[in-house]
């Protein structure tokens, strides 16, 4: 699912700043805004990513459809307003996910509903029940770790992790620099590695 | 002169490796963001939405296309209804003058 990215170091000798990565969504962009139909590649493309990104932070699967659904059609209304100037189109998309996401939770603060359980990730038929379940309570651990730390470090570590963004793009998303957006992510893995630890005491 | 790469720089290339499942290993500072990145890695996955939901939600954004194109059409009728009867009447009393001229001149043919 994820497109690697080829890096031109070793991970313990990284380049400073990266070069502005080339936007593979580019050519989709283009047709689309010739020919709205071509639209519907670009949402194949991203709705698991930008479900999974609603779903993590409204831990509702409505909530997650409806924050999903609002973001593609504002993207589709403002996809001739979208250019390639030095951000990729699916840093441009998530930022719109981040807002629409923003507003549920502000709707749901109103509304003061219970968030309900995960009952969407059901077992591959044949798989083995005990793996499942230790399987199971590994997510839902690292779900509790992370719902504990900062709403915006959690959101740089949800990009990152399950999204696949760059720290250039997160930045972008997040409003902050290349550089701000690497020391969140790296913040934030700090407190959940120490939060993952306090679960294992 | 090369600066040496902050912490957060080798944490972030590393946490590329781990995305692409290559071998990574970073010292004790650092060692415990790099678990922490590889348990995200094994157990935060895509959840992918039902596929009624995929299914239904292509179809409201084709609908919304739809009715844009729709919708621009008797946008631009409606704000330039002037124009368009204008533009209307006038094909219709060139193309009946002309007719009539064609039908003159068969008449009167020598």
């Amino acid at each position: 699912m994820r497109e690697p990215r080829p890096l031109q170091r070793p991970a313990d000798q990284p380049a400073l700043e990266a070069p502005a990565p080339r936007d593979p969504d580019l050519a989709d962009v283009r047709a689309a805004q010739r020919d709205r139909h071509a639209f519907d590649r670009l949402y194949r493309r991203y709705l698991d990513r930008v479900y999974s990104y609603a779903f993590y932070q409204l831990a509702d699967h409505h909530d997650a459809e409806d924050a999903t659904e609002r973001t593609f059609l504002a993207a589709l209304a403002a996809i001739d307003g979208f250019r390639d100037e030095g951000s990729t189109f699916r840093a441009w998309l998530f930022r719109i996910a981040h807002n629409a996401i923003a507003n549920s939770h502000r709707a749901r603060r109103r509304r003061r509903t219970q968030p309900i359980t995960d009952a969407r990730q059901q077992a591959a038929p044949g798989a083995d029940p005990a793996g499942v379940v230790a399987r199971a309570d590994q997510q839902r651990e690292i779900r509790a770790a992370l719902a504990r730390i900062p709403a915006e470090r959690r959101q740089a570590i949800l990009l990152r992790f399950v999204d696949g963004l760059s720290a250039r793009e997160i930045g972008a998303v997040l409003d902050r620099s290349e550089g701000a957006a690497r020391v969140l992510l790296h913040r934030a893995l700090r407190d959940l590695a120490g939060e993952l630890d306090r679960g294992d005491a | 002169m090369t600066r040496r790469p902050t912490d957060s720089q080798r944490i972030d290339h590393a946490v590329s490796a781990v995305l692409e499942d290559r071998q990574v290993a970073l010292p004790p500072p650092l060692a415990d963001e790099l678990s922490a990145a590889r348990a995200l890695r094994a157990d935060l996955p895509l959840v992918p939405p039902g596929d009624a939901f995929e299914e239904a939600l292509a179809r409201r954004l084709s609908d919304v296309h739809t009715h844009n194109a729709a919708g621009w059409v008797s946008g631009f009728v409606r704000h330039h209804q002037r124009l368009v009867l204008t533009g209307a009447l006038g094909s219709v009393v060139v193309s009946t003058a002309g007719a009539a001229v064609l039908a003159w001149r068969l008449a009167h043919r020598p």
